[in-house]
């Protein structure tokens, strides 16, 4: 049998890391959209799994919260919406219950404790804007990031609470004309 | 049938091994309940990334260790750097799978190698303990991945991304398979202990209490608290301080037999060596009487360097206390973009490779059956 040595050892854990690099490179997991299989998958979810796993669980109310998301975001971008601009209005009540749903999941994941998910509180305070919620709550829910991860990395929240304003008014305002 | 063994001495093991654990859930608690949870990015300065600057102190400080292992050390960085650089660029998955998994590994095997040194200096234990000891931290360790809901949350979406969606019925066979197998070897490891005291082998009970308080520390974090943030400050906290108490005092023991100034005498050496560890001039200059003080604020000023180094907020030293910083990148220009993507890589090699090479040169630098290696402990 062959001596271990350090640079047997660590050969050994590169041949396989660049076995398992490889597999990545040809079949591009990371491209895989998120949302896609893990969490918006009607059959098959991982947030559900979670659920029945451990309920009542901070990080199993942040997944289901994802989960609202993502069932909400692929609803928007549906292709019966751009055939029938009519039905709109129609959408955009379906968007907001999964919104108000995906707010409720990710408050009483806050409220179970969990803090260093960063895209609990981003996408708290995103969907609180989307479903048009008190502006104290947004205020709030902004305030909870930027004290949780004060060097985050990811475009500030008030910019972003902007253009869905603006968004949501060009919406408003379209559906009003027709 | 019991003789007790200490790393450094009882008191000193009482603080630093078997009660520091509970010091470190107790830590965690309160930055969970009263801290943002940037508190962990500042545990990982003034903890994690010191630890690593003693694996650099211990292997190329020492004469010793950099003559037995100069190649490694001077090609192992090298691989590691490339590799990670690549693997930012075409397999960040299989890069992230590789800096977790070694680091899980790195941590467990930190845990078995202090058991294996309390067997060493009791004089405890057969020539199939460290075998059996082995075979309990792998079981313990990967039983707590494999049912814990804190990191079945993470290889359980990691199996969904790699189209392997995995039903709640799967992730509960795998937690049964999990808890059956652990029971089976820890029934297996309580024959091999007793089989092995009646054939007159004394046991070290101070082993068997690091370990459990050690085991506490991960499962209780894992299963009792809901977040990250818990288990990685009371991880991180027990992991890196254990490191560097370990290392200190092997430094000190080594520098003591090498002839240099210290302040406690070397201990008795159970196998003689042929070669004195002559530390190299610079260690020998970095390390006056005042060493503890001396390896802290080097560790500091390592960590400030680092914190420079990959462009992160000094805030972040802080624990959210100290907070004056803008949240959200300011607007760049177009000629800025390239130059930053170019150094955003740089600081992304630096944050994944540097903990890896610490993992690569633990792997071989500490291995207690080493003779070389007892005259430090």
């Amino acid at each position: 049998m062959l001596r271990s040595t350090p640079c047997r050892s660590l050969a050994m854990v590169y041949v396989l890391a660049a076995l398992a690099g490889l597999v990545e490179f040809h079949r591009r997991p990371a491209n895989v959209p998120v949302g896609a299989d893990t969490d918006g998958n009607p059959v098959r979810n991982f947030p559900e799994a979670m659920a029945t796993l451990f309920p009542n669980r901070a990080e199993t109310e942040y997944l289901l919260g994802r989960r609202c998301e993502v069932i909400a975001e692929r609803r928007f971008k549906s292709s019966v919406l751009q055939r029938n601009p009519k039905l709109l209005p129609q959408f955009m009540n379906a968007l907001n219950d999964d919104l108000q749903e995906a707010a409720r999941h990710y408050e009483r994941a806050q409220a179970l404790g969990l803090k260093s998910e960063e895209n609990l509180d981003y996408n708290y305070a995103l969907t609180l804007m989307r479903i048009r919620a008190d502006p104290a709550r947004i205020d709030n829910a902004i305030a909870t990031w930027r004290r949780n991860f004060p060097f985050s990395d990811r475009r500030d929240l008030e910019q972003r609470r902007q253009a869905i304003e603006k968004q949501l008014g060009a919406i408003r305002d379209n559906s009003v004309k027709e | 049938m019991f003789r007790s063994g200490y790393i450094l001495d009882a008191r000193a093991d009482w603080f630093w091994f078997l009660g520091f654990p509970f010091l470190a859930i107790a830590i965690a608690l309160g930055c969970h309940e009263w801290l943002p949870a940037i508190a962990l990015a500042s545990i990982g300065l003034w903890i994690t990334i010191p630890h690593h600057l003693a694996t650099w102190l211990r292997t190329y400080g020492l004469g010793e260790d950099w003559r037995r292992w100069k190649g490694a050390l001077i090609a192992g960085p090298v691989v590691v750097f490339a590799t990670t650089m690549l693997g930012l660029r075409w397999a960040p998955m299989t890069l992230l799978v590789l800096g977790f998994l070694w680091d899980h590994q790195h941590s467990l095997m930190q845990q078995y190698g202090l058991s294996r040194i309390y067997d060493f200096k009791a004089r405890t234990g057969g020539p199939w303990t460290a075998r059996f000891d082995l075979g309990l931290h792998w079981f313990l360790y990967v039983n707590m991945l494999l049912t814990g809901p804190l990191f079945i949350r993470l290889w359980g979406s990691e199996a969904y991304q790699w189209r392997l969606p995995l039903s709640a019925e799967t992730f509960r066979w795998i937690q049964h398979v999990s808890w059956g197998a652990t029971a089976a070897y820890l029934l297996i490891y309580l024959g091999q202990v007793i089989w092995s005291a009646r054939a007159g082998r004394a046991i070290n009970p101070v082993k068997y209490l690091f370990i459990c308080s050690s085991y506490v520390l991960w499962y209780f974090t894992t299963w009792q608290t809901d977040s990250f943030l818990v288990f990685g400050i009371a991880h991180r906290l027990m992991h890196g301080t254990q490191y560097m108490v370990i290392v200190n005092s092997y430094l000190d023991r080594k520098r003591a037999a090498a002839g240099l100034s210290t302040q406690h005498e070397a201990i008795p050496v159970a196998t003689p060596i042929s070669s004195p560890p002559v530390a190299s001039p610079a260690f020998a200059w970095l390390m006056p009487s005042g060493r503890t003080l001396a390896i802290i604020g080097m560790g500091a000023a390592y960590a400030l360097v680092y914190q420079l180094l990959v462009l992160r907020p000094l805030d972040e030293f802080g624990f959210g206390v100290v907070n004056f910083m803008r949240v959200g990148a300011g607007p760049q220009r177009i000629g800025d973009i390239s130059r930053a993507a170019g150094y955003d890589l740089f600081a992304a090699t630096m944050v994944q490779a540097l903990p890896i090479t610490h993992y690569y040169f633990d792997s071989f630098i500490w291995k207690v059956s080493d003779p070389r290696l007892q005259q430090g402990l």
